[in-house]
């Protein structure tokens, strides 16, 4: 049966990403499942996970894609992914995977809007500072 | 306001689906060719994939087959940004010769340079982005510049006489007075109608701050939609109108607009993303739909109030008895009160 408590690799990963950066991403971050309640929940964190990652399989084959599908209710539980360059999807069991590592750039990281707000913020100031400027010039402030 | 030919289609087959005893029924098949877009708007979760995930495309003939499977009288094209795609106007073709009315939603960005691909029809319409005017717009899809273009690019798809609609998304901080002044600007245009949905929430989205919650939805619509001018035309049911404003209070119907694209058929709906399956059947028949919906408790549903969700629950209440026709007719020509309104 699997652990029901959340004690397992996954977890602490979980909170060390959440620690490490302010959108808690799991990009960087790679572990070795323990136990099946685990691995349940690594491979819930990989589908949930936007960016591609590396899975190291049981026979110590490694398969880098990007997990777009689970089926953990599945006989037997299986994953599904798209590998780069390939067309069709593979299918995996979740038994067959040992553990995983968030290899690929995390696209739901909220990077492209920060610089959008900062370089709106920069063209308000440089507004503003214009602004003032100009009235300090008529001598209105 | 739609064309006859397409109230009657979507008419007919609503009213056929509940001869039919047919408790879940698709009504807007949400076809998604290619996650790939030109914009990263600040509210969109749709798009944020790896490289060679952004590179994959849905054929035409993928497309048609969903189509053909789902069953749906009309079809909208999101993505990403559809005009990327190379073969968009063979996508299209196919649809319109199935009959189905199509939705293209566009940013607009390629839409003058796309447009000698189309030929008019009224099976075809372009659902253009505009979430308010020129530095709202601008502010929403993170870049400047695109209000212009999305505008010269409407211009051109109403000269040439195809079926134009403007789409625009909400979120918290909007201003009633000037998404109505941006109502008229649209209406000048000569587009058909206009669609009007609030954001939802996805957790992918750049900007988590900005989401609405539902009561400041109904507060922020019933100021947009207060005294409605008799100029706007919107390209939506009068019971969604209403609905948004708290006049009348619905259950979602995730199941109303189903959503196909490179991973397969979507679970549950067009915003949640929480697997895959391989057939239609299978979505209706596998999904457990009794944990969605704003009364199922889920918290990924609480506020939620997206046209996807809850135009088909509008369209059903419509045809689903003489008292929802009534509804229609009252909030077609004036307004519910929500003291008279019935909980759906």
């Amino acid at each position: 049966m699997p652990n029901a408590v959340d004690t397992g690799a996954m977890n602490e990963a979980k909170q060390g990403a959440a620690a490490a950066n302010q959108n808690g991403t799991l990009q960087g971050r790679e572990y070795t499942f323990s136990n099946d309640q685990d691995r349940r929940e690594g491979l819930d964190a990989a589908f949930d996970y936007r960016g591609d990652l590396t899975l190291r399989l049981s026979n110590g084959e490694t398969i880098e894609g990007y997990l777009f599908n689970r089926h953990p209710e599945g006989k037997p539980p299986t994953v599904q992914l798209f590998v780069k360059g390939e067309t069709a999807a593979r299918v995996l069991p979740y038994v067959d995977i040992a553990g995983i590592s968030f290899t690929g750039k995390d696209p739901a990281d909220g990077k492209s809007y920060l610089a959008w707000k900062a370089k709106k913020h920069a063209e308000r100031a440089t507004e503003a500072q214009q602004i003032e400027a100009d009235l300090r010039e008529k001598g209105y402030l | 306001m739609v064309p006859i030919s397409q109230a009657w289609t979507v008419a007919s087959y609503v009213l056929g689906q509940k001869l039919k005893g047919n408790k879940r029924y698709p009504l807007v098949m949400m076809l998604e060719p290619l996650f790939r877009c030109n914009l990263a708007c600040a509210g969109c979760g749709k798009i944020q994939y790896p490289d060679h995930i952004l590179n994959k495309r849905l054929t035409p003939e993928q497309c048609w087959a969903a189509a053909d499977e789902c069953g749906a009288p009309m079809v909208s094209i999101p993505g990403g940004e559809p005009l990327i795609h190379n073969e968009i106007d063979q996508i299209v073709d196919g649809l319109v010769a199935r009959k189905k009315y199509i939705y293209l939603c566009t940013n607009a960005l390629l839409l003058k340079k796309k447009l000698d691909l189309f030929k008019p029809s009224k099976y075809l319409t372009f659902s253009v982005h505009m979430d308010g005017g020129k530095a709202d717009h601008d502010e929403a899809v993170c870049r400047d510049g695109v209000y212009e273009v999305a505008l010269e690019g409407i211009k051109e798809a109403v000269k040439r006489g195809f079926r134009v609609t403007t789409n625009t998304t909400l979120f918290d901080g909007a201003n009633p007075e000037r998404v109505r002044a941006f109502f008229d600007e649209m209406m000048k245009l000569n587009v058909e109608g206009m669609m009007l949905s609030p954001g939802y929430s996805y957790n992918k989205a750049p900007d988590q701050e900005h989401f609405l919650h539902r009561e400041k939805t109904q507060q922020l619509f019933r100021e947009i939609l207060k005294d409605k001018k008799k100029s706007w035309k919107f390209n939506l049911s009068p019971l969604f109108l209403e609905f948004l404003q708290g006049n009348i209070d619905y259950e979602c119907t995730p199941w109303g607009n189903p959503t196909y694209n490179i991973f397969g058929w979507q679970k549950p709906c067009y915003l949640l993303q929480e697997g895959y399956v391989s057939t239609f059947k299978e979505l209706i028949d596998d999904t457990k739909w009794e944990n969605y919906g704003h009364r199922s408790g889920n918290e990924k549903c609480a506020d939620c109030m997206v046209h996807c969700g809850y135009e088909a629950s509008s369209v059903d209440d419509t045809f689903g008895s003489f008292a929802g026709m009534g509804r229609t007719i009252k909030a077609t020509f004036g307004s519910l009160t929500p003291a008279k309104s019935a909980s759906r």
